[in-house]
Parts: structure tokens; sequence; C-alpha cells
């Protein structure tokens, strides 16, 4: 009986040793497990059943001894499977150990550290200024913002106006003010008086071209002395001008305004229908001030005083300044649809069109140029980047025609055509450099690697195989990592991008970095990224075919023999 | 030609089982109880201890298998028996010559304790 309980006490402890063996690895168990439970047996028979040890006290030293065994084992089983990575990851220090190789490493470490300073600190500066607004740190000449133009709008839309006041919240307003007051063809005659005559409610207007005027002071100080203000739907186009553009242009009432045709297409009709004076600040009658002749005098005048005249209906059908020539080359006063034929007044506040139309060369050129404002939004990195790189511009996601559009920037905007092209070439550089660079540091690694494959190419020669045949089975293998890598490669860089993004830009200019992060593919496949991943996985191609080489090509037994000694 | 340098100093259980063996070949339980009765009991190596050394010593070439065989002591189970190499015996005595060195320096300087004259 007494027997019999041995027995089963002893199977059962088997058995939960048993159970505590799964715990190893697997390589542990296969190879030792069977051992190992015998060797339990023997021991737990002697302390338990011959010494007469307790069971708890047994099983406490076993709980111990196994709990520490475990954790060694798996991690000397770790250690063995991430051997390759360990041994890659120490090559560089272990280069240090090989004298004949110490040189090259240094010089190739030290061309690396050389590399990154030189090429990545300058971008990375630049692209620091970008992210905080410090465009004045970047740019020798801040303020001169002058937009390749060869965009129209065909409409200035509630849409465009919109987007156009945003971009102009977005600019320091002296920068637009002295790019419109310097260019070449300057007005600032631009106000609806009929919509403000007849009470209607203003619209809201431009801030930059009033200028800081009041609306109010339009009712005020403007007087009707002769005739009548435009209507609306008259069937011609109707103005009212200031007595002193009348005797200077020998204008009376019902008077035809001559206005040059636009090429084959009718030249519009517009007629005097009022005489007004203005009265007041707002409309001064110092027409030297207006002499288009006198630039400066215009220059210096428009800043202060940017209304004059320019009556039109509310229905912004008439226009009128005193250049009349320059209203012959507005094309934007006809819808490109129908022909020579008025814009509809329906769309856009009426304030907004009077101005529009009233502006005829300024708004020809304002046109142009705001559009450029809106396509291009803000003149950061984001938007040039993205324009240059392709990405569709803020006129066509806003929905507004942009007509004749091409993008380019004149000469000072060459900053950032410049940034694209430096970073390019920067890329470029940076990954020759560090592929040439990797031909070195490799070298002893693959070499090593090589090393290992001893066996391997010893028992492929044996089973006949040439050696040609075992380089390109090696080359295979190898190109075949390589292709892995750069799938895998193209991907990481995403997400690495998109991780610096978000740590280091702030929200409203991650944009910056769009054309990095459109997708794995993209990425992986676009320009520097592509050729950076071609170059290194060529170097390690030509690293490990030379390390290949090397390790199947038969030693002298002399060099054998003091390579292992 | 293989040297012992980069195995020397042993660790304890390393040098308690090469003793056990250096007096010929053992299965495991033998070797256990063999390193606790040389260490007077002072190295107690459980089984995932022990089999845990033998796997690394076998792959460092201190030891060898020599085949399973029943122990005639014990039972008719068939055990693994372990047995010193050429390498193993070589670290063995080089472990064993520094701790006689150390203590023959020790004896030069008197540090070593004397004998203690209470019978045990």
């Amino acid at each position: 009986m007494r027997e019999h309980r041995r027995d089963t006490s002893s199977t059962r402890a088997a058995r939960v040793y048993a159970i505590l063996l799964r715990l190893y690895p697997r390589a542990h168990q296969q190879a030792f497990g069977e051992q190992m439970l015998r060797t339990f047996r023997d021991h737990y028979r002697d302390a338990v059943e011959v010494r007469g040890e307790s069971e708890a006290r047994y099983w406490r030293s076993v709980a111990g001894d196994e709990s520490k065994s475990v954790v060694r084992e798996h991690l000397a089983a770790l250690a063995e499977r991430i051997w390759p990575m360990r041994t890659i990851l120490a090559a560089p220090f272990g280069v240090w150990r090989r004298r004949q190789t110490r040189r090259l490493a240094l010089v190739t470490q030290l061309c690396l550290i050389a590399a990154v300073l030189l090429v990545w600190t300058p971008l990375l500066v630049e692209r620091v200024l970008l992210a905080t607004g410090e465009h004045g740190l970047m740019h020798s000449h801040a303020g001169s913002v002058s937009y390749y133009l060869n965009a129209a709008v065909a409409r200035p839309t509630n849409h465009f106006i919109s987007a156009f006041m945003r971009a102009t919240d977005d600019i320091a307003a002296d920068d637009l003010r002295a790019y419109h007051f310097s260019a070449s063809r300057v007005e600032f005659s631009t106000y609806p008086l009929a919509l403000a005559a007849v009470g209607a409610p203003a619209a809201p207007t431009p801030a930059f071209l009033l200028d800081g005027e009041p609306v109010a002071h339009l009712a005020t100080d403007v007087r009707l002395i002769e005739g009548r203000l435009p209507i609306p739907d008259a069937g011609a186009l109707e103005v009212v001008v200031t007595q002193a553009t009348a005797s200077r242009l020998h204008l009376a009432l019902g008077a035809a305004l001559s206005i040059a045709a636009l090429d084959g297409q009718q030249a519009p009709q517009v007629r005097v229908v009022g005489i007004v004076q203005t009265v007041g600040a707002a409309f001064p009658t110092n027409r030297a001030g207006f002499d288009p002749e006198n630039q400066d005098s215009v220059w210096n005048y428009a800043q202060s005083n940017p209304l004059d005249y320019v009556l039109t209906s509310d229905e912004a059908i008439g226009a009128y300044t005193y250049d009349w020539a320059q209203i012959a080359t507005v094309q934007q006063f006809y819808s490109r649809a129908s022909g020579a034929s008025p814009l509809p007044p329906s769309e856009g506040p009426p304030l907004w069109q009077a101005w529009w139309i009233g502006t005829t060369e300024y708004a020809r050129m304002d046109a142009q140029d705001l559009n450029a404002f809106v396509l291009h939004d803000v003149p950061d990195a984001s938007t040039h980047l993205n324009q240059v790189l392709g990405v569709p511009p803020l006129a066509q996601q806003t929905g507004f025609v942009a007509a004749d559009t091409s993008a380019g920037f004149y000469q000072g905007h060459d900053d950032y055509t410049d940034q694209v092209i430096k970073f390019v070439l920067a890329v470029l550089f940076f990954a020759a450099f560090l592929a040439f660079s990797l031909v070195g540091v490799l070298s002893p690694v693959a070499d090593q690697l090589a090393e290992r494959q001893q066996p391997l190419i010893a028992a492929l020669r044996d089973r006949g195989a040439f050696r040609g045949r075992v380089i390109g089975a090696f080359a295979l293998q190898a190109l075949t990592l390589a292709g892995l890598a750069l799938l895998a490669g193209g991907l990481l860089a995403m997400l690495l991008a998109r991780a610096l993004v978000a740590v280091l830009l702030p929200e409203p200019v991650r944009p910056v970095v769009n054309t990095l992060v459109g997708g794995p593919f993209d990425t992986g496949y676009s320009l520097a990224g592509g050729i950076a991943a071609v170059l290194l996985s060529l170097a390690a191609a030509v690293v490990m075919l030379r390390a290949m080489r090397r390790a199947t090509t038969p030693e002298p037994a002399s060099d054998h023999q003091s390579a292992s000694g | 030609m293989e040297t012992t340098k980069p195995l020397i100093p042993l660790t304890p259980a390393v040098f308690y089982i090469l003793l056990a063996l250096a007096g010929g070949e053992q299965h495991g339980y033998e070797i256990m109880k063999q390193v606790k009765q040389d260490s007077s009991g002072q190295v107690k190596m459980g089984t995932g201890t022990l089999y845990g050394s033998l796997k690394r010593m076998l792959a460092d070439g201190l030891i060898d298998e020599a085949g399973e065989r029943p122990d005639p002591a014990m039972d008719d189970e068939r055990r693994r028996y372990y047995r010193l190499t050429d390498l193993g015996r070589q670290a063995f005595n080089a472990e064993l010559r520094r701790y006689a060195q150390v203590v023959s320096l020790a004896g030069q300087r008197r540090l070593l304790p004397r004998p203690s004259l209470e019978i045990p």
C-alpha cells in the first residue's frame, strides 16, 4: 500500500514537472527535456521519498531554480535568433578591432558625419524657418511678392472673393498695397456710387480697396449735379462722372464714351447719365493728384486716398475711370461664354462686381494677381512645393474658373524653387555619399557574413556546383532581399516622414511634405527616394558579390594558415 | 588549436561539473549529487541549472556525450552520460592552476586563515 502511494506521489510530481518543462524553449525541450525529467525523478525520489524532505520545501527549491533557468534559456534562445541583427549592428564597432580596416572605417564614418552635418543642417534650418514663419530671414526682398501671371479669373464668384479675402489676410497688407501701387498701370478709382446713392445695403468690400474709407462717406460725399444715377438693366452701360472728369474729357450729359473694342468683339456702349460732384475728403477735386503722367503723385495720392470716381450702376454693367484707354483692354468685362456680352450681375455682391469692372486695367492686373494669390494661397513652402510638384492649386479646388493658368514665379520666388531643387539634389548627393561610404563600411561585415557561409559553399561545391552558380545563388538571394527592403524602406520612410512632420511642424504648414506622404508607392518610388534606394541596393549588392567572390576563391595554404593563426 | 583562455575563469557551476566529470563519465543526476558533495552543499544545482550549464558546456566543447546506458546502481532506465573533452580537461587544469596560484600568493602574503583546532 505504502509502495503504491509512493508511486502515485512520484508520478504526480513527474507530471507536474513535465508541465513545467513546457515553459522552456522548444529546442531546449527537445534536446534535454527527457533527461531533465529523468533527473527530476531521481532527485525527487532521493530527496522526498528516501530522505523524507518535505514536498513543500522541495517544490520551493524546484520553482526557484526552474524560474531562473527558464528565463535564462529564453534569453539565450533570443540571442541566437537575433544573431544576424546583432552582428550587423555591432559591425561598425567591430571593425575598430580590425587593424587593417581601422583607417577605412575612420574615413567613412567621418564622411558620414560630415555629410549629415553639411547637407542636412541647412535644409533643416530652412524648414524650421519656413515652419515658424520667419520668411524674412530667408528672403532678401521681403514683400516683393511678384507672381508669375498667366492666370485669369473669368468670373469673380463669391467663392473667389472669399478666397481672395482670406489670401489677403494671410499676407502682409503692406506687401499687397506696395505691389499694386508700384505697378505700371496704377488705378485707384473704384466705387459704385450709384449703389450707395440709392441706399442699397452695402455689401462687404475688400478692406484693402477702401483702405479704411468708411462706406458711409459715399452717401454724404457725393452730390448729384445733373442727370440721374445709372439704372440697372437700362439697355446700355450707364455711368456718372464727376464735373472734373466731364470737363477734362469734354463729356456732356448723354454723351457716349468711346471704349475700344476687344479683338474681334463689339465695342461696349457706355453713356454718361449723370454728373456728380465729390465733396469731403473721400472725393477730393484735386485732379493733379490723378494725373496718370505723374506717377509719383498718383502713387502718393493713392496711398492716402484710394477712392476716386468710378461711376457705375449697381448691377455692375458700367464703368469709368479717367484713363479710358485702360478700359479697352479689360477682358473681364465680357463673358467668355457669350462673346462680347457683358457679364451678368447674377453672381457675387454687386459692390464687388462694380469694383471689379470699374477698376479697368487695375482690375485686369488685380484679377491676375489676385488669382495668383488665391492660386498660391499663402506664399509658404507648402503651396509652392505642391505647385512645383503637381498638386492641384486652390483655384481648381475651390471651383472658380482659372483660364490660361501657368505656374511659376518671378525672381522674388526663386527661393522656393531653389529649395525644391536643393532638396532633391541634397538627397541625391547624400544617397550617393552614403552608398559609397557603405561600400567601405560594409565590406568587413560582408566578409564576415560570407565567412559564415563557408560550410554551405563547401557543400554546394562538393555537389558539383561551379563557382558562378554559387555566387549566382547568393546574388539572387541578395537581390530578393534588396527588393523586399526597397518596398519596406518606402513604407518606413513614409511613416517616418509622417511622424517627423507631426512632431516638428505646426498644423498649418504640415502639407509641406504632402509630396512625401502621399502614399507608400509614391514615397518609395519618388525621384529622390527611388534613386537613393537603387543606389543603396547597388552598393549592397556590390559589397555582397565582392565578399562572395572572395569567399569562393580558394586561398593559398600559407594565407589560410596565417589567417587561422 | 583551440585555446582555453576565453573560458577562464570558470563559473562555479561549470567548475564543479568539470570536477565531477574529471573522475569519469557521469549522467545528469550523478553530476548533480557529485557537485553538491564536492562543494559541501554550497553549490546546489537544480535540474534546470544543471542542464542549462551542460548545454553551454557542450556548445563550448568542454564536454561531450558518452552515449546512453542504464545506471546499474539505480534502475534499468537508460541515462545519457557525459565526459570531459580535451578542451574541458585543459580548462579544468588551467582553472586549478589559477586556484593554486591564488592560494600560493595568499600564503606568501600570509593571508590564509589558520587551520582550525576545533574538531568538527
